[in-house]
């Protein structure tokens, strides 16, 4: 009876009674488990040293620097542009995710339909712009938004010219909706390349419309990879610094310019970091209530691990930036 | 940058650590505690590295921080190099001179930075807690103009605020007074002005208002942010000095008040740009030491040597700056007739009003929250 419970792993075991020091020797099973977490060690490592040790220590920071207590936080909400520049820093960031979604999908939906030459061209105009330096990205914005510069210019023929972009938020949301596109497409490609087309056959077979296949069974298929797409693209947005500092104004700050000021040139690192810490909570809680809302079981599993990459994400984009 | 650099010093421990842990053979249950021991070395040999940041081996050396580009290279002439020249001591140049930076170094009790030339606030503000007090008998205060000297800090140069306009905008009727700069109806065009409250603006503003000028301190704030919303819409605030070069050749805006260095390289980068002498403010820049400094007897020494005629007029030809020491003839510089034409310091250049360095240092912090919340609103 036992004997066909047996496994053949477990029976090309050597017999038990000839391994004395059986407790001290891993089983292979457990050999597995110690070499993956070996393999994980690295990460833990580096997670821990340079985003768990700082982010703890921006915390101690925001509630003992200057004096302990709460006074850091009461103060963003007294100090009269912490709110206002917050406010506008999720506008930004929502409009860009929702830009964003719009030009992503139909060129992503292309490239699933797309024979392999073309798409393989279609991906590399997507990474173009990710594999050149982000200032050389906004430099190049800078001098197209300016006045008197090629937009403007083209503005001009449909009458609309001496409209003001360089120093707006207008030129800023534009360019980050271009720097962040590729964040959106490849998750979304990811997702949609795996969807069986033929469901889509299967639905029109028994009635339905093209729309409403597409509607009823592709849309939802492909949810995760526009939820998992926007979130990264809405969480990079809200740490945008370069951008805003070049093509945008002082005026129309975004949070990382008003937290670099808080740091940087007064030296108030407590404020500095009770304002990234606010802004981590408000961005927890609008990816919780964005995941919420779409509402779907595997389109949250897989925005869940979005919001997870995106994290890391930022940390990423966060170096590059600087 | 100072990230890059720190990750070119690091990369080569790591990569011996690494080689020398995969060279060893172990059985496999030792592996683990072995790849912890290596990991330990690792992150010890980058502390240690941390430590020693910047300090050649033997020998005496100051590490000086500054701007970085063509500013710090011209320091490196005209400063530090007749001081090794004299004294034997190596000089390690890093930039950029954060004072953020600074704080973090001293609240990690590992200042490895001994002259710094960043702005005299932060030393006023911090004098004795970030920055070391100045004590050596070879920095004469009375060599300097009255008012410009601290505690914690001497001026090395002198340096302007000044008003200038783009000529090509303005060909009929140019701007001739500072009441000009705020008289959008005469003179239309946007003005771009650093994005920094000490950046001579107040006072331009309460002595277009009518305020004279024993009476400019303590500034009359709400009065010159009052003068200033007259011209707010037409105020670009440039994040940077590289933004106002770059705005004001593109024609982007037609009037600026900037710093005397930066509108002299805007000039020779194709800017149609003159100077109004009417009323300037004029500041100093200094060399400060961090708190807890390691050489901080030789800083000090280094610091009176650049200051001395020979360097201080070495180091004005370059970069179009000004001496500080009011012994130093400016009229004997042979500055270019680009860095005349920009420096407030020669005759004939209308009222000047030095910014007041205990006024400032008292009242920053809070003008920059006012100038951040004015900006955004």
């Amino acid at each position: 009876m036992t004997a066909d419970a047996i496994t053949s792993e477990q029976a090309t075991r050597p017999p038990r009674q000839n391994r004395p020091d059986r407790r001290r020797v891993l089983s292979p099973a457990g050999r597995k488990r110690a070499a993956g977490l070996l393999l994980l060690l690295p990460a833990l490592i580096a997670l821990t040293m340079f985003f768990v040790l700082p982010l703890v220590s921006i915390v101690v920071d925001s509630v003992t620097d200057p004096e302990p207590g709460l006074s850091n936080y009461a103060q963003l909400f007294t100090d009269g542009y912490t709110l206002r520049v917050l406010g506008r820093t999720l506008v930004v960031a929502l409009v860009v995710t929702a830009a964003g979604v719009l030009l992503a999908y139909p060129y992503t939906y292309m490239m699933t339909l797309a024979g392999p030459t073309t798409r393989a061209v279609m991906v590399t105009v997507v990474l173009v712009p990710f594999w050149t330096s982000m200032l050389a990205r906004n430099f190049a914005w800078m001098v197209l938004m300016q006045d008197g510069g090629v937009v403007q210019g083209a503005l001009g023929l449909v009458g609309l010219g001496g409209t003001r972009l360089l120093g707006t938020t207008f030129a800023v949301t534009v360019s980050m909706t271009q720097v962040l596109l590729p964040f959106m497409v490849l998750p979304m490609y990811s997702v949609m390349q795996q969807i069986d087309r033929r469901l889509l056959l299967a639905g029109q077979s028994l009635g339905a419309s093209r729309l409403s296949s597409f509607r009823k069974v592709y849309f939802p298929l492909s949810l995760p990879g526009v939820v998992a797409g926007a979130s990264l693209v809405f969480v990079l947005a809200l740490g945008f610094y370069v951008t805003p500092a070049l093509l945008g104004s002082p005026q129309n700050a975004l949070i990382a310019q008003v937290i670099s000021v808080r740091t940087r040139e007064l030296l108030d690192f407590g404020g500095g970091g009770a304002m990234g810490v606010f802004m981590l909570i408000v961005t927890l809680a609008v990816l919780a209530a964005s995941r919420r809302l779409t509402g779907l079981g595997s389109a949250a599993r897989v925005g869940q691990m979005g919001a997870g990459q995106a994290v890391a994400g930022q940390a990423v984009a966060g170096r590059n930036e600087r | 940058m100072t990230d890059a650099t720190a990750h070119g010093w690091r990369g080569d421990p790591e990569i011996a650590a690494i080689s020398a842990k995969k060279g060893t053979n172990m059985r496999y249950k030792r592996r683990l505690p072995a790849t912890f021991a290596a990991g330990a070395l690792l992150l010890a040999v980058a502390a240690c590295g941390g430590a020693s940041g910047g300090t050649a081996a033997g020998g005496k050396s100051l590490t000086w921080a500054s701007t970085g580009g063509q500013f710090q290279e011209d320091e490196k002439k005209a400063l530090q190099q007749p001081f090794t020249k004299q004294t034997g001591t190596a000089f390690v140049n890093v930039n950029p001179a954060e004072p953020a930076q600074v704080k973090t170094m001293v609240a990690a009790g590992r200042t490895t930075w001994d002259l710094a030339n960043m702005s005299w606030i932060y030393a006023g503000a911090y004098c004795g807690k970030l920055f070391e007090k100045l004590d050596d008998p070879s920095l004469d205060r009375s060599k300097f103009p009255p008012g410009t000297t601290h505690d914690c800090f001497v001026p090395t140069y002198r340096y302007a605020n000044v008003f200038g306009y783009n000529a090509d905008d303005y060909p009929i009727e140019p701007p001739s007074k500072i009441e000009d700069f705020f008289d959008t109806k005469r003179y239309p065009g946007k003005r771009i002005v650093q994005d920094y409250v000490k950046n001579g603006l107040l006072e331009a503003a309460l002595v277009a208002d009518g305020v004279p000028l024993d009476k400019i301190y303590p500034l009359d704030v709400d009065r010159a942010f009052r003068k200033l919303d007259t011209i707010k819409d037409s105020l670009i605030f440039a994040p940077s000095y590289g933004a106002v070069q770059q705005m004001l050749v593109d024609h982007q805006a037609s009037m600026v008040m900037t710093v005397t260095a930066r509108l002299i390289a805007t000039a020779n980068s194709g800017a149609n740009l003159k100077p109004v002498w009417d009323f300037t403010t004029t500041d100093i820049g200094v060399l400060v030491i961090p708190k807890g400094s390691a050489h901080k007897q030789l800083a000090q020494q280094a610091l009176a040597f650049v200051t001395a005629p020979a360097q201080a007029k070495a180091y004005a030809q370059l970069t179009g700056v000004a001496p500080a020491r009011t012994d130093i003839d400016v009229n004997s510089i042979p500055y270019t007739p680009m860095q005349k034409l920009f420096n407030a310091f020669l005759p004939d250049r209308g009222r000047l009003l030095e910014q007041d360095k205990k006024w400032w240092i008292a009242n920053t912090d809070a003008l920059v929250q006012r100038w951040t919340r004015w900006k955004v609103s």
